[in-house]
């Protein structure tokens, strides 16, 4: 689905002190089956951004279109829970958000919510939880007897159940371990692939950001400042520090090395990758030398 | 040297019927050490970590911190205030309107009267860069500034060590960047740390660094020597930096042997040298 904000502002808490403008006249296209991932630095908007996409908040000025759904300051309530039928989304530490008795009775909250077939529902359960490597022994177990990884994958798996179109993905990974980490990611970019869908990943990690995304959209102060392909914004990495940001440890190391005079192309190379320009421009310089 | 913490012999668990979480744990950290402890979710980290000052106790075994048992309950004032301990979310350390008012607070309790109070204020707060930040409210800051802030509140107890329980992992790269830097500063001034940690990044600011698994050390090593075996760290399906992964695949074709060079600049300075040098 394709998601596209049209001039889009949000404001928090209009008329208080505290009032914030959270978004500031954001116009963004998300195409249709990419996995995006969005950065920025804390309070940029990210957030915000996210929840516009499946309605949690509706926009200040502006619109959001979702497939042909269109949402705006005055979407009714019914309209917005079809969009959100459409849109998975997986807030940071969705562990937080587990509070059935039982493993089962979690997973079922989104599709009964959403107002799913049950029974079908929960015939689909034995294969998600084995998709994100947990098996349906632990149905009946209490979530708060997982460990914190495994009720992260619980949560996830929840989200699957409801086959979202939009999956929206809010640091998924922060805080486990670097083998349940990437084992987390791969899986979702794996889902994004095989069902077709359109993917939005927050992140903090530009490695993160650099492997998984098709397209970087990097917001500072409530607006997109810089999008579009993983190497082409992170060859601004001036513009990034600036921004408090970092580029991935390929981008720094390929910079260094063409400063030095080798030539490195401007893609992110894997680490095995790039040790075999240098073996291939060494056995040059060997053989003219 | 002598040893500020003895972990000897440890077992515990939270309930009788679970496995143990620390199983015969013992661990020795000289004085101004920097320990990074690296492990899977659920090996008992932050377990371990709790047992330093006290937040739990073992089943059997003895800690000792900074010279006192922490078993004392007479003496675990002392010991909290010679161990401090940072956690992972920034949100919820603070207890006080202002950060000025929440670094005080922990300053009242230890009984520190006003003016030495105020002195110590100022100059925790120079030294984690935040004397600007005084007036404010805590949750106004950034990640990076909060984590900065509840350091500040531990530091003005002048503790002897530091425990840091994952505390970059919300963080963005800046403040991650920030807090990194505070903490080189901290260790500089002589404060042990214990650094629990993901990424393997931090880990290599460490002077050693610990594995865990099932609640137990199964490496314990200097970080030269620790990253001297990047199979050890792959078999655990964890990535290793990108420069040191390069540099794994670089020995293979015979280019560069020798050591594995823990500093990335260093190393992409050998690097880039290397056309010159044939
Ligand atoms: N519920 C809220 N009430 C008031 N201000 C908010 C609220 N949520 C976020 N903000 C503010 O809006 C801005 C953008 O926040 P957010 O979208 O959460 O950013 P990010 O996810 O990039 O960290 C920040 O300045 C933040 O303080
Ligand atoms: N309050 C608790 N009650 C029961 N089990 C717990 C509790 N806290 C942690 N555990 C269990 O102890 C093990 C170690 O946890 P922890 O020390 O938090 O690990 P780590 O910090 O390495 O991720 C995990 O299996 C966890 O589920
Ligand atoms: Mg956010
Ligand atoms: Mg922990």
């Amino acid at each position: 689905m394709r998601i596209t904000f049209r001039d889009v502002s949000y404001t928090y808490m209009i008329g208080s002190p505290f009032e914030k403008k959270a978004l500031d006249a954001v116009n963004l296209t998300l195409s249709s089956q990419t996995f995006t991932g969005v950065v920025g630095s804390t309070g940029s908007g990210k957030s915000t951004l996210m929840q516009l996409i499946n309605g949690l908040l509706l926009p200040t000025t502006g619109q959001v279109q979702n497939g042909d759904f269109i949402l705006h300051r005055k979407s009714k309530r019914k309209y917005v829970k079809q969009v959100r039928r459409q849109v998975g989304m997986v807030f940071q530490y969705p562990e937080h958000q587990l509070f059935g008795s039982t493993v089962e009775e979690d997973m079922l909250f989104g599709p009964k919510h959403l107002g799913l077939d049950i029974e079908k529902s929960r015939q689909r359960f034995p294969d998600l939880l084995e998709l994100v490597g947990l098996g349906e022994e632990i149905l009946p177990y209490s979530p708060f007897s997982l460990s914190g990884g495994q009720m992260r994958r619980v949560a996830i798996a929840g989200v699957l159940a409801t086959h979202p179109k939009v999956l929206i993905l809010d640091e998924p990974a922060a805080g486990l371990d670097p083998a349940g980490h990437r084992a987390l990611l791969d899986l979702l970019r794996d889902w994004h692939d095989q069902h077709g869908l359109t993917t939005v990943l927050v992140t903090h990690d530009m490695e993160d950001a650099a492997r998984y995304a098709d397209e970087i959209v990097v917001m500072d102060e409530g607006k997109p400042v810089i999008s579009g392909a993983p190497t082409d914004v992170f060859r601004q990495a001036d513009q990034l520090a600036g921004l408090g940001l970092d580029v991935p440890a390929s981008v720094r190391v390929s910079r260094a090395m063409q400063a030095a005079g080798w030539e490195v192309a401007d893609t992110l190379l894997e680490p095995e990758a790039l040790a075999g320009v240098v073996i291939d421009q060494l056995s040059t310089v060997r053989k003219e030398g | 040297m002598q040893p500020i913490i003895i972990c000897d012999q440890l077992f515990f668990r939270y309930q009788e019927e679970q496995e143990w979480i620390l199983h015969n744990f013992s661990l020795q950290v000289n004085k101004g050490d920097w320990i990074a402890v690296l492990g899977t979710n659920g090996s008992g980290k932050s377990t371990f970590a709790r047992m330093l000052n006290g937040l739990l106790q073992p089943e059997s075994g003895t800690v000792t911190v900074a010279g006192y048992e922490v078993a004392d309950e007479e003496k675990i004032w002392n010991v909290r205030q010679k161990a401090g301990m940072v956690f992972q979310n920034p949100d919820h350390q603070f207890v006080a309107a202002t950060v000025q008012d929440d670094i005080a607070f922990g300053l009242e309790n230890a009984g520190i009267e006003r003016r030495e109070m105020l002195q110590r204020i100022d100059e925790v707060s120079k030294r984690v860069g935040i004397e600007d930040l005084l007036t404010a409210e805590p949750h106004r800051l950034s990640g990076g500034q909060k984590q900065r802030a509840a350091i500040a509140g531990i530091i003005a107890l002048r503790p002897d060590i530091m425990i840091f329980d994952e505390v970059t992992s919300m963080l963005d790269p800046k403040g991650r960047a920030e807090v990194m830097e505070t903490m080189k500063d901290l260790n500089r001034a002589g404060i042990s740390m214990i650094m629990i940690t993901h990424d393997l990044e931090e880990a290599l600011m460490a002077d050693r660094v610990i594995f865990m698994e099932k609640g137990k050390t199964i490496r314990d090593r200097t970080v030269h020597d620790f990253f001297q075996d990047p199979d050890f760290l792959k078999t655990r399906n964890f990535t290793l930096p990108y420069f040191l992964e390069m540099q794994v695949a670089l020995k293979k074709h015979g280019v560069l042997l020798g050591n594995l060079s823990l500093s990335e600049s260093e190393w992409v300075d050998r690097l880039c040298a290397l056309p010159s040098e044939m």
